[in-house]
């Protein structure tokens, strides 16, 4: 059987019905026995929200330009959506060996459908959230208009990278807990809890070797992703071309080496299960 | 084009690694071609063809490539080279359970597993209904598939994986699982779908069923085409490969040799094999299914001249069994199979699976030997034959009526729980299979077969052994259990007719014959007989000497029976002969002679109860004439 490339893109477009039915299928089963039920998905958020928010506006003060709980959301809000469908998805094709063992579909369907899953329900928070800033900030301008740009990069970004820890994690076990160390470790390498900016503030109080690792939480593409939000919701001004175009290249990068291990690796990876 | 699947010189190797693989020790490999590891050829440069609407058979024995085809002809792994066409849509149903999801309902499944094979949501909703009474679990359907049995599952994959109406279907051992019922209307689903020009594609380890359902059979052996065409012909290529590649170690005593194969052992007498097919072996219950000795994995503990020791083990599911095969004499084999522990509380039964030659055309009871219906000859078809031996502990079978040259399964040393059948080979493979049902549940962990070979001697004397009728003597005159019932017996012949001497309750106008147990006392012979419908015990105590043969009835009454009147009945084909003589007299009654009852057994004191019916003595004056 001989497959190129848009051949396989149009039969994986071909399953949005089958991605949407695993997606409301991993809802359903997550949060199936629990009284509150989808509760839980804002519940944990607004939480994270007032315990981070407690910490760095009153015990270690962030100088931030917004008010912290609305500083802190705009870039708490795009990271886990991330944080969550990487560390979800790394073992998902494992997971589901029920059904890839038994079953052909294009095997990317299933980090695809755990990304959208998460994705929707990022889009909610988002659309509850972004009164707050607008109305409060009076952030209101034509720069608005940008904000699909980080969304979809985001995406972009964040399903490349599960894909691939996905088919990562079906050949090695060892994956998943990597990503979890990954997860913990990248949370404070990236600007969430403070502004960017910050880094540089401290930059003689620390020893001299950090100071190059410091540097390199600029080029994390979550970083740029979080700056890109608050440039648009904070500062109601456009995202940098840098940081679009950094993103961007990093993500299409990531989409085609992840596309070529399904490619090579999708149509043997029942073998591994 | 009339093919529906063209295979052209498909090879799959597989790597196996002693341990998981660990990213310390191997991190680049997915990026490379090619990784280390051990090289297993699951299948080797397999081209063959086949046409549209045929059911398609494919035999071989564990590790033969069976499922790897299967798996890379529905798309769920990729073949390392070699090409495929398979044309139109493909279902498949591989290895036991389905692509399900354990959380959700089974509605919730059906679609499920409908997008996952690529149909709109709409065909399913069309499909939904028929799927869910085809599956025959309406009850279930809006339950989590956490809470189906195995059974319910392979239903409801079955129904769904045949309701999407696939061009190709290829099912993979699935329909050995399940009640006969729903087998029956799979096999239906199966045949009217290839009469619309459905493909169907079926590995399986039934050689009987292959042979009779399968229009086209083709037989791999280590990853290659050993054989495909005509049944008859590709079975025989298999057995061929079963019972000389096989071989693991052969017994031998006299002109009679065992040759042990993987998980069944075959019978060579003389210059005759006696067992055919996958010879003698057994197969494990468990959740409805069979699962076969043949799966098992076998390591010899030890080996000599006459004796051999095995252990199966069903790896994955860390069951075992010990096997002790001696041959005791040249015509007399000692089968010993012991369960482990795990195994015995896993299993839901063991069934003894014997497949003997086809010129064994009568089996044989203890009593008496019987030919063969004509329709167990012929076909497939899961006779239940002999379903009223479930009390008789052993089956044989004989080469005909006049010679008694047989071959006997004893069962003897086993606990009498269980059930015997008698099923035919199929027309391909003139033979039968014996079978025989232990439940685990009953405490039988070891099990004690003997195997009587081809012997006059043998024969008559399992005869003279088993041939025993409990009952008391007066003389020539006898009252024995004979078939099932009480009887007079004169000169070893039969006086009185079916049902004999019994207990009518006066409640049912054809009761089955009662199970009889017998307890042999020194005041004589006690017979019980539980009814099997009646929660009625007969309590019958008999005793023989030369004055004559005196007996007397007692009913242990169980539970509470309306209208209960029960009356003790005597029933002759022809006259009574004059010179029988019964005390107190009898007297004609509704279906034979009556014989009086006590007056004050036809109120019941309350249940449980026990109370003497009748009693007497029935001698003879004289000699009878038969």
């Amino acid at each position: 059987m001989k497959h190129d490339s848009s051949e396989e893109i149009r039969g994986i477009l071909a399953k949005r019905n089958l991605i949407w039915n695993l997606a409301i299928k991993d809802f359903k089963v997550r949060y199936r026995s629990a009284t509150l039920g989808f509760l839980w998905m804002l519940l944990n958020p607004v939480l994270q929200m007032i315990v981070l928010s407690i910490v760095f506006s009153f015990i270690v003060k962030v100088p931030v330009s917004a008010p912290y709980p609305i500083f802190l959301l705009c870039g708490l809000l795009p990271w886990n959506f991330m944080a969550m469908t990487l560390g979800a998805g790394a073992p998902s094709l494992v997971n589901e060996r029920n059904l890839v063992k038994k079953v052909y579909f294009p095997r990317e369907i299933i980090p695809i459908s755990v990304t959208a899953g998460h994705f929707l329900h990022f889009l909610v928070a988002l659309a509850l959230f972004l009164p707050f800033p607008l109305v409060i900030l009076h952030t209101w301008s034509w720069a608005l208009l940008a904000l699909p740009i980080p969304i979809l990069l985001l995406a972009g970004f964040t399903v490349s990278l599960t894909s691939l820890a996905t088919m990562g994690d079906a050949f090695f076990r060892d994956t998943r807990f990597i990503v979890e160390a990954l997860i913990m470790v990248w949370f404070y390498a990236t600007p969430i809890f403070y502004p960017i900016e910050f880094l540089t503030t401290f930059a003689d109080k620390v020893p001299g070797w950090i100071v190059p690792v410091l540097q390199l939480i600029r080029f994390n593409p979550m970083a740029g992703i979080i700056s890109m939000f608050r440039k648009i919701l904070l500062d109601g001004t456009l995202p940098s071309l840098f940081d679009c175009l950094y993103v961007g290249s990093i993500t299409a990068l990531l989409m085609i080496i992840t596309f070529g291990l399904y490619r090579r690796h999708g149509p043997v990876v029942a073998d591994h299960m | 084009m009339n093919a529906a699947i063209q295979v052209s010189q498909l090879t799959k190797t597989y790597r196996i690694h002693s341990h998981r693989q660990l990213l310390a020790t191997q991190p680049f490999s997915l990026l490379r071609r090619s990784p280390s590891g051990d090289l297993l050829v699951a299948l080797d440069t397999v081209s063959f063809e086949i046409p549209r609407g045929r059911i398609v058979g494919i035999i071989g024995h564990n590790g033969s490539g069976k499922s790897t085809l299967l798996k890379i002809l529905s798309g769920v792994t990729r073949q390392d080279s070699g090409t495929f066409t398979c044309h139109g849509r493909v279902t498949s149903l591989l290895e036991l359970g389905v692509g399900f999801e354990t959380e959700l309902t089974g509605r919730e499944n059906i679609y499920l597993y409908g997008s996952l094979i690529g149909l709109s949501r709409e065909w399913i909703e069309e499909k939904e209904r028929d799927i869910i009474a085809f599956a025959g679990i309406p009850d279930y359907i809006d339950l989590p598939i956490k809470t189906y049995s195995s059974g319910m599952l392979i239903r409801l994959a079955f129904s769904t994986a045949i309701h999407t109406e696939p061009d190709i279907l290829l099912l993979d051992e699935v329909l050995g699982v399940g009640d006969d019922e729903f087998r029956h209307r799979s096999f239906q689903a199966i045949q009217k779908a290839v009469e619309r020009g459905v493909t169907v594609v079926i590995v399986s380890h039934g050689l009987a069923f292959v042979g009779s359902f399968c229009s086209m059979v083709m037989c791999l052996h280590q990853g290659r085409v050993a054989a495909m065409g005509p049944a008859e012909h590709v079975v025989q290529v298999y057995m061929d490969l079963v019972s000389v590649r096989d071989m693991i170690g052969e017994v031998r005593n006299g002109n009679t040799r065992l040759r042990l194969t993987q998980g069944a052992f075959h019978v060579e007498h003389g210059d005759r094999m006696l067992s055919v097919g996958k010879g003698i072996g057994l197969n494990l219950r468990k959740w409805d299914a069979d699962f076969s000795s043949t799966e098992a994995g076998v390591d010899i503990l030890e080996l000599n001249d006459r004796t051999a020791c095995l252990r199966l083990s069903w790896g994955h599911w860390d069951l075992d069994q010990i096997w002790r095969i001696e041959l005791v004499s040249p015509v007399c084999i000692r089968w010993i199979i012991e369960n482990g522990d795990h195994l015995h509380e896993e299993v839901d039964g063991v069934e003894i699976e014997a497949m003997v030659s086809g010129t064994f055309r009568s089996y044989i009871l203890p009593e008496e030997i019987r030919a063969f219906p004509e329709t167990v000859h012929r076909g497939f078809n899961m006779e239940y034959l002999l379903a009223r031996m479930k009390p008789r502990a052993f089956a044989g079978v004989c080469e005909s009526l006049d010679d008694r040259h047989s071959v006997i399964l004893d069962f003897s040393d086993c606990p009498r729980t269980g059930s015997t059948q008698v099923i035919t080979g199929g027309n391909l493979m003139p033979g039968h299979i014996l079978k025989r049902d232990f439940p685990t549940q009953s405490g039988n962990r070891q099990l004690s077969i003997t195997i009587h070979l081809p012997d006059r001697e043998a024969t008559t004397s399992f005869f003279a052994t088993h041939r025993h009728r409990p009952g008391v003597a007066s003389g020539s005159l006898s009252m024995e259990v004979v078939d099932d019932g009480l009887h007079l017996v004169w000169n070893g012949s039969k006086l009185t007719c079916d049902p004999g001497l019994h207990v009518v309750s006066g409640m049912l106008t054809d009761e089955p014959p009662p199970d009889w147990e017998s307890i042999t006392t020194p005041s004589g012979l006690i017979l019980r007989a539980t009814h099997r419908i009646l929660p009625l015990v007969s309590v019958w105590t008999l005793h023989g000497d030369g004055s004559g043969i005196s007996w007397e009835v007692a009913l242990e009454i169980l539970d509470r029976i309306p209208a209960f009147h029960p009356r003790v009945s005597l029933d002759f084909d022809s006259p009574v002969p004059d010179a029988l003589e019964f005390s107190p007299p009898t007297r004609k009654g509704r279906d034979g002679l009556e014989l009086p009852v006590d007056p004050g057994c036809t109120s019941i004191p309350g249940v449980p109860a026990r109370l003497r019916l009748a009693g007497g003595i029935v001698r003879t004056r004289g000699a009878l004439h038969d």
